[in-house]
């Protein structure tokens, strides 16, 4: 064995500043292959950042294979150091080796509890849903209007808005190229078919899915983390029938009436631009409109937007459901809510219109 | 008092994940007996309690709740299981979008045989007698700590169950309340005969109201029996929790044996 270097901690040992210094004389001897003697004569208290400091050294020493002693110890400090809890220096359970494997694997495993649970909360909404309607079931009375006044009503003025700004854009990008070939009246067929058959289902369910299913997911995740899903269970409450089911029904109810309100917006812009910018007559335009558009693509635009509802509120419902944690995790499941939403919504949209092309 | 035993638990094991919170949990809760849960952090309290409330499935063992067996129950039965015990919940759990009075309504309007203003007037007595008589029409969130316990109290017991848990009814509240908390819980007791089981850090809390104190540790039953009892046995940690002015005594290494002082486990208490 190496020879032993004998350090005098020093007297403010118990400070954060003298348990540094003793650390720093430790080490210095440590890598130098020296075992180490610590000297605690001089202290009259080690304190807590003293041993901590006594037993890194000790921990080092013993992983470099060097001897560890220490000198001088006094009843008092005996006494003291017998009362202080000590940590665990071996880190057991802390560090966890994770090959590449074990990572794609748990994120495999992951996705599919994940999808399970979102199937099972569709089908439990549907169900509980159905009992609704034959008046079964736990229910809170006037929750549906609250419901529906906070998804249809308060998200009135932004669908508006931004389905007239996509109206008028879509209408002034499509101006001047409609106009080089004398075809400026087909502004009309472009913002009509547009509109009711893409935009206003589309632009309606993404502003909701933001505004309303990230709600969803913050309500019910906060619910969670305070216990109160659990209060609900234990009283012998559903949290489906009595929580999820009338936020199913008021985004199902709200989001395609909000789309109706969207197509009317939408087209308004378009006919602004081409009364106001392509100097159409109002007549013209409206004689156009009518000319092109069949019910089917009203028809259409409403399916579809009764199923970005249902994906609306199902994802906004699971994400804040399976919460568990705490105040961090809501925002984080709110924003995912929102992800997945819009990622489902683009999706669904993209085989409606795949399997609707291919019937016709 | 009847000595019918309302849960009979058996060799309940809970894991999450890899870690192992119940170990062989045995426990039996009779009828009107107030039992305290105790032991450090981590031991299994407040997951047995979840475990016999059907929140939390176990791995392995029975749990017979009031003659069922949770784990073989169907939802129908769950349910009329679940309306015969209350739960006082750690951070109350109120519900943030009814007023208190709604809050304690809710277990009573699930029943479907009872009148509008009867559920009304069973709230209101149950508000009244927690002291919150002026509070019918606040929301959880204008009301203190000390009071949003109370409520979630009356909602526990408004529909007389049989059964009612409390989970660390008095943690965060000062010394004054947390004795009117133990009152009113023995009161209700009293007046509805349930069986209690309370989860608890407070020491004097236990020697006010438990007829019976459980100490867990490692997710097993370690200690059974009356408070004398129970401090009779001389384990450390129980000592430690009814010597008030002392924290419980850690279980692991101190520092004069992590730096080689003294041999480890020499110097037991």
């Amino acid at each position: 064995m190496a020879d032993e270097a004998v350090v005098a901690a020093p007297a403010e040992v118990r400070t954060m500043a003298g348990a540094k210094r003793l650390l720093a004389q430790g080490h210095a001897e440590l890598t130098q292959q020296h075992g180490l003697a610590v000297d605690l004569r001089d202290c009259a208290t080690i304190g807590s950042n003293g041993a901590a400091a006594l037993l890194s050294l000790k921990t080092v020493a013993e992983q470099a294979g060097l001897s560890f002693a220490l000198r001088g110890v006094s009843p008092a400090q005996l006494e003291e150091l017998t009362h202080l809890p000590a940590p665990h220096m071996h880190g057991e359970g802390v560090e966890h080796e994770t090959s590449l494997f074990m990572f794609l694997g748990s994120i495999a495993e992951d996705v599919a509890e994940q999808c399970v649970d979102f199937l099972a909360l569709m089908a439990d909404t549907a169900y509980w849903s159905a009992c609704r309607l034959l008046r079964r079931g736990p229910w809170r009375p006037g929750q549906f209007v609250r419901e529906s006044i906070a998804i249809g009503n308060e998200g009135l003025p932004i669908v508006a808005v931004v389905s007239l700004l996509v109206g008028l854009v879509t209408a002034f990008q499509a101006a001047d190229q409609l106009r080089q070939f004398g075809a400026s009246i087909f502004i009309a067929n472009l913002v009509g078919l547009g509109v009711l058959r893409e935009m206003g289902p589309l632009i309606t369910a993404i502003l909701i899915a933001g505004r309303s299913g990230s709600a969803m997911a913050a309500e019910l995740g906060t619910m969670a983390v305070e216990e109160e899903i659990d209060a609900l269970r234990v009283m012998g409450i559903d949290p489906v029938p009595y929580l999820v089911v009338p936020k199913a029904f008021a985004t199902v109810v709200g989001v395609p009436a909000l789309t109706m309100l969207a197509n009317c917006f939408g087209v308004l812009g378009g006919f602004l631009i081409a009364v106001g910018y392509l100097d159409l007559s109002p007549d013209a335009f409206y004689a156009q409109l009518t000319s092109a558009l069949v019910p089917w693509d009203l028809m259409t635009g409403m399916i579809k937007s009764v199923l970005f509802a249902i994906v609306i509120v199902s994802v906004g419902c699971h994400f804040g459901l399976r919460l568990r944690g705490g105040a961090e995790d809501v925002g984080r499941a709110a924003t995912n809510a929102v992800v997945a939403s819009l990622f489902l919504i683009i999706l669904v949209d993209g085989i409606y219109v795949t399997i609707e092309t291919l019937v016709r | 008092m009847t000595k019918e035993p309302l849960i009979e638990a058996e060799n309940v094991i809970v894991e999450f994940g890899e870690h192992r919170v119940l170990n062989g949990l045995t426990l039996t809760i009779h009828a009107g007996e107030v039992v305290c849960l105790i032991g450090g952090s981590g031991s299994g309290k407040t997951t047995s309690l979840r475990a016999m409330l059907g929140l939390v499935t176990p791995t392995s063992g029975t749990i017979r709740v009031l003659g069922v067996d949770l784990m073989r129950a169907d939802e129908a039965e769950r349910t009329r299981v679940a309306r015969q015990m209350g739960m006082l919940f750690q951070h109350s759990a109120l519900l943030g979008g009814l007023t208190t009075e709604e809050n304690v309504a809710l277990p009573l309007t699930q029943r479907g045989d009872l009148t509008p203003d009867m559920i009304r007037s069973l709230a209101r007595t149950r508000l009244a007698q927690v002291g919150l008589g002026d509070a019918v029409t606040n929301y959880p969130r204008e009301l203190s700590g000390g009071m949003q316990k109370r409520a979630a109290l009356a909602r526990a017991v408004v529909h007389e169950p049989r059964l009612v848990f409390c989970d660390e009814p008095s943690s965060g509240l000062d010394p004054a309340t947390v004795v009117a908390i133990d009152e009113l819980m023995v009161r209700l007791r009293d007046d509805i005969g349930a069986a209690l089981v309370v989860v608890t850090h407070h020491p004097a809390s236990v020697k006010r109201i438990a007829d019976r104190v459980v100490l867990l540790r490692d997710g097993t039953v370690a200690a059974d029996g009356s408070v004398a009892a129970v401090r009779a046995l001389g384990d450390p940690w129980i000592d430690g929790f009814f010597s008030e002015d002392v924290a419980p005594p850690s279980r692991g290494l101190n520092m004069a044996e992590a730096l080689g002082l003294v041999p480890a486990g020499g110097v037991a208490a």
